[in-house]
């Protein structure tokens, strides 16, 4: 039970880690374009795009019958995406681990937990308030008066503090049951992802499920009956009765249930959150780990003998490749639309495990070269005469996952339906691309190294610039892709040889001239480099 | 420049406005440990960083073991370094970290591994190679940079703060091996607070004081030129307090 001295230090704290992180955007110009940007996007340019629903919609919850139907979804959405984000800023709590010394010392735990809660709360929601408000401004403007929106917005507002701090609770939960269970980093690393990719799949099904396809986004949108439902519409009449809803018995304990649960919910999570910050959080490390020798064929070259230990240390700790996560949801996507179409599944997949494979073994270890050694950076600079065999070692470390993908699953993948040709062909492309494609990732990557530790997907480290990820991303799947489609087209509409024949020599030219450039460009770049550069 | 393992002339660095070193000029035999001492940010890590070709000197020139220290590709064949931070990589085991770090060098564990093993067998770390080293405790990464540092036998070897996080043991085993070191003609340029070492161990000291070199000498030199009227009682310490202080009062 919090006291009231525990509120005074709870929001001691909160105050105080909101003015750091403000401190820490407000310092980095590019940080505040960013967020400038976003603020002007979600709160200007979105509710411009969307005034027409919007005031439609307001103009439907002042007529004869209120939307309680589509009310009823957007609430189920706000408690959704409020368990989404209270689950997810409950998991990421890394830098507990720097500052959690002094404040287990100075405060009791359970204000740290009310603290930490409030100001996380506060940094997870604050880009949605002023799209939130605008748009409810536009609803208003549509129903002739602030009744509207004002019940619609309390409406809203208590879903989706609800969703927080249940979300909140699971997160905390969820991070205690790993602390008790001494779960190794690979195991942690794959739960994580496990629950993530639950997540986005279940989003996915829940999105197609309540949205059908024919769905008008405006007023139509009602609730399935696998969902609670029932309950949450009756508990929307209780908030348009001033609009003229018939309120029912079971609205009114609906809504009183969801009213007691936010209070309920937050107590538990501030219970879930103490129970983690003291428990021993320290247990990454197992301490007992064999010595791996060298195996063959990393035996051959010095970098080669660099990319099995870019390997093994990923083994070991798969969070510090987790910037890979957008290329994964991005696979996923596709693979999402691919399951409702079995057809699209059996063509398109061969090559677009060949495209993966090029995409992740550019991304996993050549989009912040060197950036990422930060911390061993006296140790390399000291000891190698280029930094040549570094950048090679991580060609091959990403060469080496990208081969499993684009070869080991794209060609047995290939082989039922297509001609031998095909096969050979995709192969032959997808062996260039998981080398070429590293190499040129360096080249963007020694353009804009990091080396400043931030956190991000959970992970405190110096991560590739987001730009340069993503910009890799679709950069790299379309000259994938391009050679994915070449390929098919030489086999299966190879009428036209010489143009074909030009087309490869084309393609293969961009294709080696970017990674050759690439690769040249962050040697000379990091053989020029002094920590000054830091 | 003459036969010194370390020499400079007129090395200073500028970041901005700042002056981090003053046209500082060394020169630090070959086979001696040279004690680099100096109160917080008077430019010893600059200075080390310089002369490892880390960071680029803004005037001024230097050798280390007959390198220009601003050619980097040939220095690193010369030089160890232990720096304030152990370069390390946790999720690997001592042992793979050392092999890493020969592998660096394009040596075969083969060559280095009877040397490497020598010195953690000395620094009692021998048991402990074939743990990751996110379970090892501070003093125990610092003898695993202390190793990766010198097990290539390097010309000059440079250590910021060798005996920190250490236990007494260990720290006096460590000092016994930089003694070694010297006495195989390495030249050890030492970094520490901790002066008691530098006047155990240093043939020679230098006090670096806001980026220049305010004295240098034998341990018993420095402390003779500043001991108030002879004092029989006066140490390292002493010395380094009244130098520094002189300079922060001038």
């Amino acid at each position: 039970m919090l006291r009231r001295s525990d509120l005074r230090d709870a929001w001691l704290l909160a105050r105080v880690e909101l003015a750091a992180t403000w401190r820490r955007i407000s310092d980095d110009r590019r940080q505040l374009a960013g967020i400038g940007l976003g603020v002007l996007q979600f709160a200007v340019v979105l509710p411009a795009l969307f005034f027409a629903q919007a005031t439609a919609f307001g103009r439907d919850l002042t007529g004869a019958t209120p939307p309680v139907g589509t009310v009823g979804a957007l609430c189920l959405g706000a408690a959704v995406a409020g368990v989404y984000l209270g689950s997810m800023s409950a998991i990421s709590q890394n830098r507990i681990g720097s500052v959690g010394p002094l404040i287990r010392t100075s405060v009791p735990p359970a204000a740290v937990s009310a603290g930490r809660i409030a100001s996380e709360t506060v940094q997870g929601t604050v880009l949605f308030v002023v799209p939130t408000l605008a748009t409810l401004v536009e609803i208003g403007i549509g129903a002739g008066g602030p009744l509207a929106p004002l019940s619609l917005g309390v409406g809203l507002f208590v879903f989706v503090i609800a969703g927080l701090f249940l979300g909140r609770t699971l997160g905390a939960a969820a991070r205690y049951a790993g602390v008790l269970a001494r779960l190794s980093a690979p195991a942690k690393a794959v739960g994580f992802l496990v629950v993530m990719v639950g997540i986005f799949l279940g989003s996915q099904a829940a999105i197609q499920a309540v949205l059908p396809e024919d769905a008008d986004f405006g007023v139509s949108v009602s609730i399935p009956a696998f969902l609670p439902g029932e309950p949450i519409q009756a508990a929307v009449t209780v908030l348009l009765a001033p609009l003229g809803a018939d309120v029912r018995p079971l609205g009114v304990a609906a809504l009183a249930a969801v009213v007691v649960a936010v209070p309920l919910f937050l107590a538990a999570a501030v219970r879930a959150e103490t129970a983690v910050l003291l428990a021993d959080t320290d247990d990454d490390s197992t301490g007992e780990s064999e010595t791996r020798s060298v195996p063959w064929p990393f035996t051959v070259t010095p970098a080669a003998r660099v990319a099995f230990r870019h390997l093994l240390r990923t083994a070991r700790d798969p969070k510090s490749v987790f910037h890979v996560l957008p290329v994964v949801f991005g696979g996923l996507g596709a693979s999402v639309t691919w399951l409702g179409q079995p057809d699209l599944a059996y063509t398109m997949a061969p090559p677009a495990m060949v495209v993966l494979g090029a995409v992740l073994a550019g991304v996993l270890y050549c989009l912040n070269p060197l950036g990422d050694d930060r911390d061993q950076l006296p140790l390399l600079m000291t000891s190698v005469r280029s930094t040549g065999v570094l950048l090679r070692g991580r060609i091959l470390a990403g060469a080496a996952v990208g081969v499993v993908f684009a070869v080991g699953l794209g060609t047995p993948l290939a082989v039922p339906g297509n001609p031998p040709g095909y096969v050979a062909l995709q192969t032959a492309l997808a062996v260039v691309l998981v080398v070429a494609s590293p190499a040129t990732a360096l080249g963007l990557g020694a353009f804009a190294p990091k080396f400043e530790r931030r956190e991000h997907l959970n992970v405190e480290r110096a991560h590739p610039s987001q730009r340069a990820t993503m910009g890799f991303m679709f950069g790299g799947t379309a000259v994938a892709g391009a050679g994915a489609f070449l390929a098919w087209w030489t086999v299966h509409r190879g009428s036209r040889p010489l143009l074909i024949a030009g087309g490869w020599v084309g393609y293969l030219a961009v294709v080696v001239a970017l990674a050759v450039l690439g690769y040249r460009y962050a040697v000379r770049r990091f053989d020029a480099f002094t920590l000054d550069d830091v | 420049m003459t036969d010194a393992a370390i020499e400079t002339r007129a090395l200073s660095k500028r970041y901005g406005s700042t002056t981090a070193v003053r046209s500082l000029d060394l020169e630090v035999p070959q086979g001696v440990v040279y004690g680099f001492l100096g109160p917080n940010g008077a430019g010893k890590t600059t200075t080390m960083r310089m002369l490892t070709g880390l960071i680029e000197p803004t005037e001024g020139q230097g050798t280390v073991a007959d390198t220009d220290i601003e050619d980097r590709r040939a220095l690193v064949d010369r030089i160890g370094l232990l720096p304030e931070e152990p370069p390390l990589y946790n999720e690997l085991t001592g042992r793979e970290q050392l092999q890493f770090a020969a592998d660096l060098r394009n040596r075969s564990w083969d060559e280095v591994a009877d040397r490497a093993v020598g010195i953690c067998e000395a620094l009692d770390l021998a048991a402990d190679l074939d743990r990751r080293i996110d379970g090892y405790s501070k003093g125990m990464r610092r003898k695993t940079a202390f190793t990766q540092a010198v097990m290539h036998d390097p010309a000059v070897v440079f250590l910021d703060e060798p005996t920190s996080g250490l236990d007494p043991r260990a720290a006096k085993t460590l000092r016994e091996l930089i003694v070694d070191l010297a006495s195989e003609d390495t030249t050890v340029f030492l970094s520490t607070h901790i002066l008691p070492v530098v006047e155990e161990i240093a043939d020679r000291v230098g006090v670096l004081y806001d980026g220049r070199l305010v004295a240098e000498g034998s341990p018993e030199g420095l402390v003779g030129q500043t001991a108030e009227d002879g004092a029989a009682d006066a140490d390292l310490e002493d010395a380094f307090l009244e130098l520094t202080e002189e300079r922060a009062t001038a």
